[in-house]
């Protein structure tokens, strides 16, 4: 079973806080230079390394409005519940060979539970400011979120197979020989949308949509609208820990330690994420549930069974 | 002495009835469905308490999409957001609450009259592994193979009985046969019954004349 | 710079609309689709006595510290743009270092309509749900196409909403995502939505950029204005057309192509077919032809009428994106004499 001594309590939020924290400062200068770079305008490195720091300052002073008869305990919930789940999705996460916050025997369902989580809070996100846009673009992308919440189920298990185990400790320790990104091809693209879908960036980005007004942050404004932000980096970082850790070897490989190789895929991942998110177009909802069940899901399945037969 | 797992454990008992009251006394569909998932995450933490690890998780997992798919098609079916207009959530409250309390002395008496097992588990054992082979013994693969098989086929008819299906748009497809032979297919709007799909019977505002009738649906703009 | 982007939301009337979109070059300032998320509300052209107290209400959705610039009142030198994004940035910071000089609000703030509920609850109106608290139609059941019963709610997509035209008003009745009814507001039915006219490119390009910003391309639609401030400055520069095609190439990879393709269908022209007709008259006008007088799809123009038809039925994605696919002139619209 698992050999990494478990953090104690107080230490275990240290590590997380920072994971999370640093990680949601990164993910933001990697936004900021994405953009840059795609529109073609200076890069500018100093103004985008202090950027997510100016942007909390000045939404810090803004006032955070309040619709007309919203769900308060809901408004409230969102973001924090969101941070939270992505929080809780961190702790499952090998971070290097010695440092994991709690290696679970289900850490795989774990994910998948916070994920699912995750969805609720987004859509709660979207129906608590009492407003229209805000309603459609939450449940239009939980119609959307239904359909690649089974892909990343799917894929999971997949590569949960030759580890014969469900937690994410024993998913890297297997791949100590061969990341599963090579003998499981199909996993590493599909765990991808499904990142892009959780934090909607890129081709899924249907909840924050620029053709619904702003979508389920149109309501949004000052500390709600930078926690909402903060939450989507936070999940982001997740997602990407989890992807480096289930697909690309986690905390193998050569010279660097663990730690070090952990965070640079983890680095790798996110600014993947963040090109993607600003140069695919969106797909719209009903194309893209049908591209999931129809074309992505046989995909999973096709995943799995790749899986099952090299597991035999 | 109480340790940590007993405050837990009653911590969890109480927010998990706590919720499922709150399921009945609020007033808009979306906090009712989210309250009843509350109940369940809390009867998934007790489970994890009882060290039934992977049935917590994987309850706590099932139960969230279920309630995701229900808040869905509440909001589908009444866009009320942030619930705005406060609803009456109950019907027949009088029968519910005879039900409720039989049904509530019939556990009680199961709960304290029963005969439980005192087999504590031990906290190394591998639970999943065991779970998995008392459910399903030596046809895990068989189970297995057919549970995928299963997902493929539902995905499929639904997919195929959709309204642009493999063989063009269903409502081109299946319309209803002549009345006397040799003669048109009956239009579509002739099959559908709008006393009998009135859900709720009366609404008294003016829907700006969108009359069903005259919609052709052959012509419905769709992706394909 | 040491300061972020001065986010900005614009409630343009329809004849400054297009000039807007140039502001999207500019480092400095960023324009945003809601006005929750602005600091400064830039209002920009003439805006009807109907859109005023929209206006005003936009006005009082910006959260504090807000401030107003307003564009025909800027004085201009070469270029009306880099004026006006330098008003705009003096605004935010004169506000932002004294939140007290905040614009007040220009209506009062208190509910709209009384609470008019039966029971004590407010619920008992109708079946299940309130009359009409306060004043504001509820959604109601409405059968759809499947023969379900959903709510229908009904919307006024007002004026200066971001991913429309400027100044288009559109009354939309909403089952779930699928638009079950639109009208827009014009001069009437035959109305003409599209312009039989030559099209200056630099127009063209700054149409390009806003559809590329309500398509999720941000990025990309800031390189379409930057060429569309080019091409306004100087009549021939040689880099121009080359850029176009090189961004040209690049939109190739974004997947625009399979997000727009069978949008919208009309005769077989879809609005990709749309997009494609808008950026070969681009190119053709760079590269030194004549800027030909086609309409925006290059078939015959489109009544109001008829592109609500081809709306209906659409989710909302779709329908904006179809609306932006035909290059609506909003003034030519609501003043054009009907169609007999």
């Amino acid at each position: 079973m698992n050999e990494v001594e478990q953090l104690s309590a107080p230490l275990a939020i240290v590590v997380v806080a920072a994971v999370l924290v640093v990680g949601v400062y990164v993910s933001s200068v990697v936004d900021v230079v994405a953009f840059r770079s795609v529109a073609g305008q200076r890069l500018r490195p100093g103004s985008a390394a202090l950027h997510p720091a100016r942007v909390a300052r000045r939404l810090s002073r803004q006032q955070s409005v309040r619709t007309e008869r919203p769900d308060m305990i809901l408004r409230v919930l969102a973001p924090a519940a969101f941070l939270g789940l992505a929080a809780a999705a961190v702790t499952v996460i090998p971070l290097s060979p010695g440092i994991v916050v709690a290696d679970v025997r289900t850490g795989i369902v774990l994910f998948g539970a916070a994920q699912a989580l995750a969805i609720v809070a987004i859509f709660f996100h979207g129906w608590s400011p009492n407003s229209p846009f805000a309603l459609v673009a939450g449940y239009r992308f939980v119609a959307v979120a239904l359909s690649y919440e089974l892909l990343s189920m799917f894929v999971l298990i997949a590569a949960a197979i030759p580890a014969e185990s469900l937690s994410i400790g024993a998913i890297v320790e297997s791949q100590a020989g061969l990341w599963n990104v090579i003998r499981q091809p199909l996993g590493l693209p599909l765990f991808l949308i499904v990142s892009l879908g959780v934090t909607f960036s890129g081709p899924l980005d249907l909840l924050d949509s620029n053709d619904l007004a702003g979508g389920g942050s149109v309501e949004d404004s000052g500390m709600q609208r930078l926690a909402w932000q903060t939450a989507r980096h936070a999940m982001r970082i997740a997602f990407a820990a989890c992807t480096a850790a289930v697909f690309l070897g986690g905390w193998h490989g050569p010279v660097l330690p663990g730690g070090l190789w952990m965070a640079l895929k983890t680095f790798a991942v996110v600014a993947l994420l963040g090109f993607l998110d600003v140069f695919v177009a969106r797909i719209s909802a009903e194309r893209f549930v049908r591209l999931a069940w129809g074309v992505l899901l046989p995909f999973a399945f096709l995943n799995l069974l790749i899986a099952g037969v090299g597991a035999l | 002495m109480i340790g940590t797992i007993d405050v837990a454990f009653v911590v969890f008992s109480v927010a998990a009835v706590a919720s499922g009251c709150g399921v009945f006394r609020v007033d808009s569909m979306i906090r009712a469905t989210y309250l009843l998932l509350a109940s369940f995450l809390n009867v998934g933490a007790i489970l994890v308490l009882l060290l039934a690890e992977y049935l917590g998780v994987a309850l706590l997992f099932m139960m969230t999409a279920e309630m995701i798919v229900m808040g869905l098609f509440m909001v589908m079916f009444m866009m009320n957001p942030a619930g705005l207009n406060p609803m009456n959530m109950v019907h027949q409250p009088r029968f519910a609450a005879a039900a409720g309390v039989v049904a509530a002395a019939g556990v009680a008496v199961v709960a304290v009259f029963a005969d439980f097992p005192d087999a504590p588990v031990d906290a190394e054992s591998d639970t999943i592994r065991e779970l998995g082979i008392e459910l399903l013994g030596g046809s895990m693969l068989v189970f297995e193979s057919i549970g995928v098989t299963l997902m493929a086929t539902m995905v499929c008819s639904v997919i195929l009985s959709s309204a642009t299906g493999r063989f063009g748009d269903g409502y081109e497809g299946s319309v209803a046969p002549a009345l006397e032979p040799g003669g048109d297919h009956r239009p579509a709007d002739d099959l559908y019954d709008p006393d009998a799909a009135m859900g709720h019977s009366m609404h008294g505002m003016d829907m700006g004349g969108m009359d069903h009738g005259e919609m052709d649906h052959g012509e419905m703009e769709h992706d394909s | 710079m040491a300061v972020t982007p001065v986010e900005v939301f614009v409630a343009a009337g329809s004849d400054r609309w297009h000039d807007v979109q140039a502001l999207r070059a500019h480092e400095l300032v960023r324009l945003v689709p809601t006005p929750r998320h602005a600091t400064v509300l830039l209002v920009a052209g003439t805006i009807p006595a109907s859109a005023r107290e929209a206006l005003d209400r936009v006005h009082d959705q910006l959260p504090h510290p807000r401030a107003v610039a307003t564009w025909d009142e800027i004085v201009a030198g070469n270029d009306v743009v880099d004026a006006v994004a330098s008003e705009i940035v003096g605004c935010a910071h004169r506000v932002m270092a004294d939140p007290s000089t905040s614009s007040p609000g220009r209506l009062a703030d208190e509910e709209p309509n009384d609470w008019r509920g039966v029971g004590p609850f407010g619920q008992g109106g109708e079946g299940m749900m309130g009359g009409t608290p306060y004043g504001r139609a509820m959604a109601m059941t409405a059968d759809d196409r499947d023969g379900l019963s959903l709510d229908r709610l009904e919307l006024r997509l007002g004026p200066f909403l971001g991913q429309l035209p400027g100044g288009l008003v559109a009354d939309v009745a909403l089952q779930g995502e699928v638009i079950q009814s639109i009208e827009f507001a014009c001069a009437g039915s035959k109305s003409f939505v599209t312009a039989d006219r030559a099209v200056p490119v630099a127009r063209r390009l700054l149409w390009l950029s806003h559809a590329l910003h309500v398509q999720g391309l941000d990025a990309f639609a800031v390189g379409a204005a930057r060429l569309a401030r080019r091409s306004a400055r100087l009549d021939d520069d040689p880099g121009l057309a080359r850029d176009f095609a090189s961004l040209r190439r690049r939109m190739r990879w974004t997947g625009l192509r399979s997000a727009l393709r069978s949008v919208g269908d009309r005769d077989g022209r879809d609005t990709l077919a749309r997009w494609s007709a808008h950026l070969d008259a681009i190119a053709a006008s760079l590269d030194g032809a004549d800027s030909r007088p086609v309409s925006a799809d290059g078939s015959m123009p489109i009544t109001a009428a008829e592109l609500a038809e081809m709306i209906t039925g659409l989710a909302l994605t779709d329908a904006v994106s179809t609306i932006i696919g035909f290059d609506i002139d909003v003034p030519a619209m609501t003043t054009a004499p009907v169609e007999a």
